[in-house]
């Protein structure tokens, strides 16, 4: 039976770097991930990621067992640290693709998938900040709707409106791209 | 308050999907099975359904990059007992680093050591001669070889001049003490040192 975050922590507050490894193995990825979808910005997403866990180590000491979610707690600690660069971070727009010369059927849908990704990025990248995270914690992330407010600072009922104007902008911007992904999975 | 069954569930259910989507995992937990008896028997409620999945695949185009291998070995490495976990093959890399010298030493010294006692054989062991007559044999006394009166010196300076050993008596090897100091090619002679 695979240990539980409590337990790593308890294990990680004696210097066990083992339990360090499987905390990074269950968690890294999914904050990386969160990171890049907030700000956009694939290498201040790995910064943030590192700072985030660097905060858990320090805080392994005071972890207390069944306080908090450990998920929860990484994704406040990260939703903090991309606050602190909403202002200093605005990436730009992913560019689209160049276009292959002469694309065979296979790379041509593969190429067009790429297209889609890049401007639903763009899109969300188009969004509010607070609309954009409120849809990539309970969207991306699988954030309970409690926590995510929560993290917010907000009710569950202000949370479910940014995500419901978010998801209408993104329909709107959308559609015409949402026409050729219906078409090419037709 | 619980909520009227057919009106308010269907606004709801539409207040959900707009929220959180087409996929009952997103819904909130304790709203989900009313939502799925809901669309169980509403056919708007699953076209309503059908819309939003279409943006719900959009969405799912643009899955994340993993973390690349270096933000995981700076994660690792800013974690507790990272130094210790690195330690052992450290100290394993400079005991064998150690061992590659100390075999690299023992090979030089066994190969000088081999070396010395090549030439000290050759030193010591007498050039190959013509074959000792009966006569000389017979002369032989205490000495096996004309080199064994080595066993017996102490203090032998190899220098010309002086006294020969053990020629006393005329014993061999020695010539006469007026001779003329021979080619000694070949030879080994001694001479005790004076007082």
């Amino acid at each position: 039976m695979d240990p539980s975050d409590d337990d790593l922590m308890q294990r990680v507050a004696r210097g066990d770097h083992a339990a360090c490894r499987v905390l990074v193995e269950r968690h890294l990825a999914r904050i990386v991930a969160f990171a890049a979808r907030t700000l956009g910005d694939p290498s201040e997403a790995e910064d943030v990621a590192q700072d985030t866990f660097v905060r858990l180590w320090a805080h392994a000491g005071a972890w207390r067992a069944g306080s908090a979610q450990l998920s929860t707690w990484l994704h406040r600690v990260a939703l903090n640290l991309c606050r602190d660069r909403f202002r200093r971070v605005r990436s730009a727009p992913l560019g689209e693709a160049p276009e292959p010369a002469d694309p065979g059927p296979e790379m041509s849908t593969i190429f067009h998938r790429r297209q889609v990704a890049g401007r639903v990025q763009d899109e969300l990248m188009r969004l509010s900040d607070a609309q954009r995270t409120a849809l990539t914690l309970c969207h991306f992330q699988g954030i309970p709707n409690r926590d995510a407010a929560d993290m917010l600072g907000i009710t569950v009922e202000a949370l479910e409106s940014l995500l419901a104007r978010a998801r209408r902008t993104l329909r709107e911007r959308l559609r015409p791209v949402a026409s050729e992904l219906l078409e090419d999975d037709g | 308050m619980s909520r009227e069954t057919a009106t308010m569930e269907a606004a709801r259910f539409a207040a959900l999907l707009d929220a959180y989507g087409a996929d009952p995992a997103r819904w909130p937990e304790e709203e989900r099975a009313a939502a799925l008896a809901l669309l169980a028997t509403s056919s708007d409620a699953r076209a309503r359904q059908r819309e939003a999945a279409a943006l719900d695949a959009m969405l799912g185009t643009a899955p994340p990059a993993p973390p690349s291998d270096l933000l995981v070995a700076r994660v690792l490495a800013a974690a507790p007992g990272a130094a210790a976990a690195a330690r052992p093959a450290t100290d394993r890399a400079r005991a064998r680093a150690a061992w590659r010298r100390s075999r690299r030493a023992a090979i030089a010294a066994a190969a000088l050591a081999a070396a010395a006692s090549l030439a000290l054989w050759i030193a010591r062991t007498p050039a190959p001669e013509t074959p000792l007559a009966a006569d000389v044999i017979a002369e032989l006394s205490v000495y096996g070889m004309p080199g064994d009166v080595l066993l017996d010196v102490t203090d032998v300076e190899l220098l010309g001049g002086g006294d020969w050993i053990d020629c006393e008596a005329g014993g061999l090897g020695c010539l006469p003490p007026d001779a003329a100091t021979p080619d000694i090619t070949g030879e080994l002679y001694l001479e005790r040192s004076h007082a």
